[in-house]
């Protein structure tokens, strides 16, 4: 009976352990699929980025950061770097904007690497929105 | 052995004097370098990569100002109040609870009962009470005089708000989208009239001064004597707002 028990415990982890390999094997296969960075796309049309890609990933809160003084603070105008410069170039084509939908190019890469994107609270990410302003007598 | 002494002496202080500055050049520049490593270095380097960009900055030889000749102002005219809301894309106000960078105050005299409206606003003290009580140093005064709140260091305490003798400071208290791309606002930063700084540094003059129908806003240059508001602030002898609060305002009232 004990012996019966024990051999009929054996065959169902045995058959517990071929399920879990397969599905250990389907996960590796759809992240190896789909997974990896988001794909966002780009518009060479609008002109070159500041830099090539690998810099521009791997340097743009820094170079945000020192900007944000030298125009806050120290009143520089015009600068290289300008973040209302970057949602005219990257905006999507749908959404235009760089943080409205899941696909949208600032929003991708955050959302996938969990790094919260704080720049849209104050600065405008959508383009357009100002034009009712803009079209405004006096300006 | 007289004149012989008075020569060689002579020769001597010139070499002295030829060394005592070569020295006191050097000890200045060690001086400058040991005292004050960091702050001098910075200053070189930015001043070296402004000059390379050709950028222009805010200037400390500069004081920007308002003159407001009450005198001219309607008591039914808003125009400065709405451009300061088109240009600085913020809602109309509806309750207390909304920003107003600028706002029409009236003034009754109880006993003749004479009353005179004006705008007020942020008076971009030359020494703002507001600065002084910020506790992560968010609130400003720019080079050229402009008092701001810099939203990527303020924390929302709203101490400048309370220690604003003008009122002049607002807090937002709601998510913002309407911003436009050119003056950056967000919930829970303090707020109040940055002169139009987008504006000024393109060369314009501020969005409320443009839209005054009367000509009662005037805006410029305090430092430079012969500016159009230094010469009319002489001619009226335009004075702040509680100029016995001593904090050197920017902002010049006539005919309040």
């Amino acid at each position: 009976m004990v012996a019966r028990s024990r051999w009929h415990h054996a065959a169902l982890l045995r058959r517990w352990r071929a399920w879990l390999v397969t599905l250990c094997a389907l996960t590796i296969a759809v992240v190896a699929l789909a997974g990896g960075p988001p794909q966002v796309t780009v518009y060479p049309e609008r002109g070159p980025c500041l830099a090539d890609a690998a810099t521009m990933r791997r340097d743009h809160p820094k170079m945000l950061h020192e900007q944000k003084h030298r125009t806050v603070v120290l009143g520089e105008r015009g600068a290289r770097v300008q973040l209302a410069q970057c949602v005219s170039c990257h905006a999507g084509a749908q959404s235009h904007s760089v943080v409205a939908s899941e696909r949208d190019f600032c929003r991708a890469c955050h959302d996938y690497v969990a790094v919260k994107l704080d720049c849209f609270h104050c600065h405008q990410g959508t383009l357009g929105t100002q034009s009712a302003w803009r079209s405004g007598e006096g300006r | 052995m007289n004149r012989n002494d008075s020569c060689r002496d002579r020769e001597i202080s010139e070499t002295d004097r030829s060394r005592r500055a070569f020295l006191a050049s050097v000890a200045t520049a060690m001086g400058a370098v040991s005292l004050a490593p960091g702050i001098f270095l910075m200053s070189v380097g930015h001043e070296v990569a402004a000059a390379d960009e050709g950028v222009r900055r805010a200037s400390a030889s500069v004081r920007w100002g308002l003159l407001i000749d009450a005198t001219r102002c309607r008591a039914d005219c808003d125009a400065c109040v709405l451009a300061c809301h088109q240009e600085n894309g913020l809602p109309l106000p509806q309750s207390s609870a909304d920003v107003r960078w600028i706002r029409k105050v009236t003034l009754r005299d109880p006993k003749s009962g004479a009353e005179r409206s004006f705008p007020a606003m942020c008076m971009h003290c030359a020494h703002p009470p507001c600065v002084d009580v910020c506790p992560t140093g968010a609130s400003f005064k720019r080079a050229d005089g402009i008092v701001l709140v810099n939203r990527h260091t303020c924390i929302g305490c709203r101490y400048c708000v309370m220690a604003c003798p003008y009122k002049a400071r607002n807090f937002v208290h709601a998510p913002v989208t309407t911003q436009k791309p050119e003056v950056p606002r967000g919930m829970g930063c303090a707020e109040g009239c940055t002169l139009c700084v987008h504006r000024v540094d393109q060369g314009k003059e501020p969005a409320c001064v443009a839209a005054c129908p009367t000509g009662a806003l005037l805006f410029g240059d305090l430092n430079d004597p012969h500016s159009a508001i230094a010469q009319r602030v002489r001619e009226l002898n335009a004075r702040p707002l509680r100029s016995d609060l001593k904090l050197d305002p920017g902002v010049r009232f006539f005919g309040v």
